[in-house]
């Protein structure tokens, strides 16, 4: 363990026993505060950070359900250690959505015991059944949150939440690029990035599909 | 304000109070998918009427049947695509969006 992790993980346990605020629990991991600028009480700003946290939840159920369907080969060492990763992520951005909805008088949607990814598997992009299909399955997960971020860029009212859904949306997009990494190393003609832009219109040039 | 002009103006304002409830007495509606939200969240159709959603948003939606629920489900719509449903069973017909299952929605069929 570095010694970074340590001085972190010391300091959170301190500063929750001595009450420290949450946006200074965030700022410690580099969080966005979600701070409102208190002239927005949108109830459409609460639906779309509920679907946010949605996507959250599901991608860290995701990876935990994809974990253990992994081969123990090097190709699925890397997937499985990129999805760590990745979920790790997921699991900050989670916290910070929940204490955004908090902080707007909303009540965050509970973590479900599973999701139904069979849209993504009917349309042939992943499954769970090969390392290969697992992380196809990831990509394209990552790739609509960082979709469905830039839609909250668009519709969100209060000026704080648009700048920190801006600065969740592109991990979402650099998740996708390090999921196609992994896959250029097996076939060197999958581009990092493989557009100029992550729209709806790009989506499938982004998606590999199975 | 004779009798007439004033009984007229109650028919309007009723007339326009019924365009603006989410009743759907017509054979074919339409739910916009639009900001996270199925836009009307809940409409009354009748027995037969086809609704149509259409996804408005950069992200993929869906619309699944909620336990109990007895139609068959949209299984995913990218942006601009739109997909319909028949609503043939009486009832208050729930669905979700399986990808962000916060989204629901209800179809009450008369």
């Amino acid at each position: 363990m570095t010694q970074n992790n340590i001085s972190r993980r010391d300091l959170l346990k301190d500063g929750l026993t001595a009450g420290v605020t949450a946006a200074s629990v965030a700022a410690l991991f580099g969080m966005p505060a979600f701070a409102t600028t208190g002239r927005t009480k949108s109830g459409g700003d609460l639906t779309i950070l509920n679907a946010a946290l949605d996507l959250e939840h599901q991608g860290i159920w995701a990876y935990s359900a994809a974990a253990p369907k992994l081969s123990s080969t090097d190709v699925g060492k890397t997937v499985l250690a990129l999805a760590l990763r990745n979920q790790a992520d997921h699991k900050l951005h989670r916290d910070a959505l929940i204490g955004a909805i908090k902080a707007h008088g909303g009540t965050p949607v509970a973590s479900k015991d599973s999701y139904d990814l069979s849209s993504y598997v009917k349309a042939g992009e992943g499954n769970l059944d090969s390392d290969a299909n697992i992380a196809k399955l990831a990509l394209a997960l990552e790739v609509d949150a960082a979709l469905a971020y830039n839609d909250a860029f668009s519709k969100l009212k209060d000026q704080g939440l648009i700048a920190a859904a801006a600065s969740i949306g592109p991990t979402e997009a650099a998740h996708a690029t390090a999921i196609r990494a992994v896959f250029r190393t097996l076939i060197p003609s999958v581009e990092y990035v493989p557009t100029a832009f992550i729209s709806a219109d790009s989506r499938s040039q982004w998606i590999l599909k199975v | 304000m004779k009798y007439c002009d004033k009984y007229a103006l109650i028919v309007a304002t009723v007339i326009v109070a019924g365009t603006s409830c989410q009743a759907a007495d017509s054979s074919s509606t339409t739910v916009h998918i639009n900001g996270f939200k199925f836009n009307p969240e809940k409409i009354t159709v009748t027995k037969g009427t086809e609704v149509t959603f259409v996804n408005e948003d950069a992200a993929p939606h869906t619309v699944t049947p909620d336990k109990g629920s007895t139609f068959d489900g949209i299984s995913r719509l990218l942006k601009t695509e739109k997909g319909t449903i028949k609503f043939d069973t009486i009832g208050k017909q729930k669905y979700y969006c399986a990808i962000h299952p916060s989204m629901k929605g209800t179809v009450i069929v008369k």
